[in-house]
């Protein structure tokens, strides 16, 4: 593994199981996630984007040992080390816990509301640092601080804050104990535009200080075009298309890319959009389409996208694209 | 409130000062417990002091005056405490932190009838705890105290001058049969509650916590448990201790373990009661923790708490239980009314209390031929005792359910 | 032109809770010609839902209360009317879809069940009659097969199938103007693409006016012919779309627009406006930007800015 890359998964899948009967059994899997590759460079951000059921949040937590993952690996970059995450046991996985960290969508769920922040900042510090006292005190109030929030506050509850200020607990406590690689799950979906700005110019300093890696899951493609580095669109449980910022949105060769491109609603009256309308919903992750997943609602589909799964070309430096047709005419 | 970014401002001196005035405010709290408590343990001495166990007969009209002014004194300075206190409450505990608990707090204050009951229970307790100080005559379960002559001439007396309430079938005071009773309402409501809470708790805990197989295990315990025929367990219990002695010995030993008339007898009969009730009255605690934990432990921070590396315990005590406590508060009162009711009930019945127990259930079933009578003041009087209680219980449970869970009203 | 089909007048809806008297909006004044787009924008707690929520009348009364200003609608101030008589508007001439189709479907009974009923209500014609025109109207929104999806339940379909539904039911009665709020906020980005698609095509060919209410300025500058930005309570800036983005005057459009990451910037700051929204129960005094307006003068603190033409229908509500 390179040393620059901080995380690698490699094939990474996760299944659920559906289970019926009184004993269980179980009849079928929703593929989640299916094989899914990449990698995140150190000091760089990544987006991971995609519709609602594409897998992303999964993988998400999946990278993050939330959920167990059914195959794969996912390599971490441990000063130098090579640590497969997904084979660690609950001792070792607890010292891992303070190299990533994750920041939930839902500002106001992801607190406990009998707590208060100043409980919910210190946790981390008090079970990955093991810090206690004065020292815990002084550094959940230096945390607060460099959030943006008040440190008089600590003692409030979560209820007594707005949208903006509870995702900035939430950021808080996650780079409380200062981990390198920091996942935003749709961090900013819940907010107004307003404040949304607010949270992501945050982001953005807090990086510079703390010199960590986001890796941003979202489905606001703005957002991620405007804090990431590198991305990967998913769709049904694969990445269809990942590279570089500029290649993906700007030379994107994958069909689903491009539609998903061109359906975003532009804060420009005057750009006339030729949009790519696609027909029919997300089909279901229970029985995924055979061949190319995304060959029932592909405009450009032929034979071959029904019958067999297409392999990853290489359409720049970096630049991977997930299709059976290299260099599609799009009009 | 939200400012742009800031650099790090703060210097250590302002830190360290926050967490300062952090430790001042919580001796402050510390200091009004200790001063509430105090004052209480006080009261108590003072006048217990200045009792006197009276005697029985014609009553001595000055103890009975001082009796009625401690009545008096007590009540005022309760309205009074409860007034400062409803004002200070606000002050020290919300001043410096604001909860999620001022909401509740504030919702409870708005609403009348959880304050009248929240004020009837107090009054129940304190009637119950200082019992001694309060009843003109002196405990009416201990026969010790009774001059049978004198009992035997004032059977079943109408109010007078002597007896306020009026004597019921043993020739007791009326009003000290009541004051001595709530002891026994108050203490088995509590008793069986806490008791089934505890049970239901657990059950709901590990049912919840673990599924699978212990769930659907605890699940059908808990829907016989409910199906169950109270009354008839009840009816079948009490006649069985009644009537037929058995006894248990430690094999090769002459130790007995379980002596079914010593367990009969045991608190006046209200034991077998108290284990009655406290098994078959858990189910509405094990349902409600059982859905709130599968409903919280779905919960987005119970999430963020492992991802920060919290083990199963950390989250349990202090992520879980905290926020499936409120709704038990309430079941855990509205609980204590009906188990009042279901003794009285019972007593009624002739299953409960036994002969010579001072209970408000007791008193009904003692006086129930005469219901319709001139002499229906033996039951009046204990049934509103029964019916003042309850109503206090259900407000506040209501109050409570209320104040933790407000519905919009508009 | 003539008369405009929606002409709302200094239109106030208060709040009266026990926290205080919310002045949700205060002073909103529009027009909407038949067959008109308009958006209304702004972000939450701006009042623009409570506008939509006035005009169709369903502000729950209490807490909520139209206390003053006019709504005509073709004439008809809808502020004045009995009850009785906006029942028979409500759904007929008027029709709103809201943000989340799995709430606002009423889950125990097929979606087809649903939309006969509105049509029986309004238009009285029977069973089969009203079973003729829902398919009719399914149809209409694009749903491959009427029948089965007639015969589901809402939870048995998509998102996107579900927002269908409602627009058939909204239309099901050619109401003359639809609101929609937050249509397609809970939706994917491809799904949302389908919808406002379809709302466009509707707005056509039926040639009903649609109020649309968002925050997402994408899609006012999509959709609508003209909008109005709301903050506080009332509306801060009205214009044609053109003239809105190319040369907005009001600070807070201004800022609203250079806080929105685009997908053409680069990794830079975002310009952002500071402070957050105002307590609609002590609003600030005088305008209701000015603690966060950078170019805040004396006079803002005083006087509540008027909306003023500053050329071509280009109204804005500022001092300066």
């Amino acid at each position: 593994m390179d040393d620059d890359v901080l995380l690698q998964t490699v094939n990474l899948t996760k299944y659920f199981n559906i289970s019926t009967g009184i004993f269980r059994r179980k009849i079928s899997h929703v593929h989640a996630v299916d094989g899914v590759s990449f990698r995140i460079r150190r000091g760089t951000n990544f987006g991971l984007v995609g519709e609602s059921g594409c897998g992303k949040t999964t993988v998400g937590r999946t990278i993050i040992r939330l959920l167990d993952p059914t195959g794969g690996q996912i390599l971490f970059n441990d000063d130098g080390q090579q640590i497969d995450i997904a084979a660690l046991g609950k001792a070792e996985l607890r010292k891992m816990r303070s190299k990533m960290q994750i920041v939930f969508q839902d500002p106001q769920s992801s607190l406990n509301p009998r707590r208060t922040i100043r409980d919910t900042i210190a946790e981390p510090l008090e079970i990955l640092k093991g810090m206690r006292g004065e020292e815990l005190e002084l550094a959940v109030l230096e945390l607060l601080d460099d959030v943006g929030l008040n440190p008089e506050h600590a003692q409030r509850y979560p209820h007594e804050f707005s949208g903006g200020q509870r995702q900035r607990i939430g950021i808080a406590r996650a780079i409380a104990v200062n981990p390198e690689l920091v996942i935003l799950d749709e961090p900013t979906s819940s907010l107004d535009v307003s404040v949304q700005a607010q949270v992501l110019n945050l982001l953005l300093e807090l990086q510079k200080e703390h010199q960590m890696s986001y890796m941003f899951i979202s489905h606001d493609l703005s957002v991620i075009r405007h804090m990431c580095d590198e991305v990967a669109v998913m769709y049904l449980g694969e990445i269809v298309e990942s590279g570089g910022i500029r290649d993906v949105f700007l030379e994107s060769k994958h069909p689903y890319t491009r539609a998903l491109f061109s359906a975003i609603p532009v804060p420009d009256p005057t750009r006339k959009r030729s949009r790519i309308v696609l027909q029919g919903s997300v089909p279901s992750a229970l029985n995924p389409p055979s061949g190319c997943r995304f060959h029932t609602r592909c405009p450009y589909a032929k034979p071959i996208c029904s019958e067999q799964a297409p392999k990853e070309y290489e359409a720049g430096r970096g630049h991977w694209v997930k299709c059976h047709f290299q260099d599609l005419k799009f009009e | 409130m939200e400012r742009p970014v800031a650099r790090r401002v703060r210097s250590e001196r302002d830190l360290e000062e926050l967490i300062a005035r952090r430790k001042e405010n919580f001796r402050k709290k510390v200091k009004f417990a200790l001063a509430f408590s105090a004052i209480i343990v006080v009261f108590g001495q003072v006048y217990s002091m200045l009792g006197r166990e009276g005697t029985l007969g014609p009553l001595d009209m000055s103890v009975w005056t001082h009796r009625i002014f401690v009545v008096c004194l007590y009540v005022l300075a309760f309205y009074i405490f409860l007034k400062i206190a409803y004002r200070y409450f606000d002050r020290i505990f919300f001043k410096y932190r604001t909860n999620t608990w001022e909401l509740t707090w504030r919702r409870f204050r708005r609403n009348n009838a959880a304050n009248l009951g929240l004020l009837i229970i107090i009054t129940l307790v304190i009637v119950a705890v200082f019992a001694h100080l309060l009843a003109p005559y002196p405990d009416p379960s201990k026969t010790v105290n009774y001059d049978p002559n004198y009992a035997l001439k004032h059977l079943e007396e109408p109010p007078s001058k002597t007896h306020i309430l009026g004597t019921d079938r043993n020739g007791r005071d009326m009003l000290s049969v009541l004051i001595y009773g709530s002891r026994i309402s108050l203490a088995l409501g509590l008793s069986v509650e806490l008791t089934a809470s505890l049970i239901g708790i657990i059950f709901g805990s590990v049912a919840a916590y673990y599924g699978g197989w212990t769930d659907k295990l605890l699940n059908v315990i808990n829907d016989i448990v409910m199906a169950f025929p109270f009354l008839l367990f009840v009816i079948v219990l009490v006649s069985v201790f009644r009537q037929v002695y058995f006894s248990i010995k430690l094999p090769f030993t002459d130790i007995i373990i379980f002596d079914s008339a010593k367990i009969f007898a045991l608190w006046n009969g209200l034991f077998l009661i108290f284990v009655a009730l406290a098994l078959l009255n858990w189910s509405g605690v094990y349902r409600v923790v059982r859905s709130r934990i599968l409903s919280v432990k779905e919960m987005e921070f119970v999430e963020a708490a492992r991802a920060v590396g919290a083990n199963d315990r950390r989250i349990i005590f202090r992520h879980i239980l905290p926020n499936v406590l409120s709704p038990i508060i309430v079941l855990v009162t509205l609980g204590i009314a009906s188990v009042i009711l279901t003794e009285a009930a019972l007593s009624y019945l002739g299953f409960g209390a036994a002969e010579g127990a001072v209970s408000w259930g007791r008193a009904i079933f003692e006086g129930r031929e005469y219901a319709t009578t001139s002499k229906a003041f033996l039951v009046f009087f204990p049934g509103i005792a029964i019916v003042v209680s309850i109503l206090g219980f259900n407000s506040l449970g209501d109050g409570l359910r209320d104040a933790f869970d407000p519905r919009m009203k508009r | 032109m003539g008369m405009p089909l929606l002409d709302v007048q200094d239109l106030k809806t208060h709040f009266f809770t026990e926290d205080g008297v919310v002045q949700a909006v205060d002073g909103v004044s529009f027009q909407l010609e038949p067959g008109q787009k308009m958006g209304l924008v702004g972000e939450s707690g701006c009042g623009k839902s409570v506008t939509a929520l006035s005009i169709m009348r369903l502000v729950p009364d209490p807490p909520g209360r139209i206390v003053s200003g006019r709504i005509l609608f073709d004439g008809v101030d809808l502020v004045q009317i009995p009850k009785e008589e906006m029942r028979t508007v409500r759904g007929r001439r008027i029709s709103m879809i809201f943000q989340d189709p799995m709430t606002s479907l009423n889950p125990v009974f097929t979606v087809g069940y649903q939309i006969d009923e509105a049509i029986q209500l309004h238009q009285g014609l029977e069973r089969e009659e009203a079973r003729r025109k829902t398919l009719e109207m399914l149809e209409t929104v694009n749903i491959a097969n009427p029948d089965r999806v007639a015969n589901s339940y809402p939870h048995e379909l998509s998102g996107g199938m579900r927002q269908r539904c409602m627009i058939a039911m909204a239309l099901s009665c050619r109401p003359k103007l639809l609101i929609a709020d937050e249509p397609t906020t809970s939706l994917d980005v491809t799904i949302e693409a389908q919808i406002l698609d379809l709302i466009d095509d509707l707005n056509r060919k039926l040639n009903t006016a649609l109020l649309l209410i968002t925050h997402d300025m994408g899609i006012i500058a999509e959709m609508c012919q003209k909008v109005a930005v709301m903050y506080g309570g009332t509306i801060v800036e009205m214009a044609d779309t053109r003239t809105l983005f190319k040369a907005p005057r009001h600070p807070y459009t201004v800022g609203l627009l250079r806080s929105i990451p685009s997908l053409s910037v680069e990794k830079t700051d975002l310009k952002i406006i500071p402070g957050s929204v105002p307590d609609l129960i002590n609003p600030p005094p005088g305008c209701r930007f000015h603690p966060r307006c950078e170019h805040c003068k004396e006079a803002c603190k005083r006087e509540r800015p008027k909306l003023v033409d500053v050329g071509g229908g280009h109204l804005v509500a500022c001092h300066l």
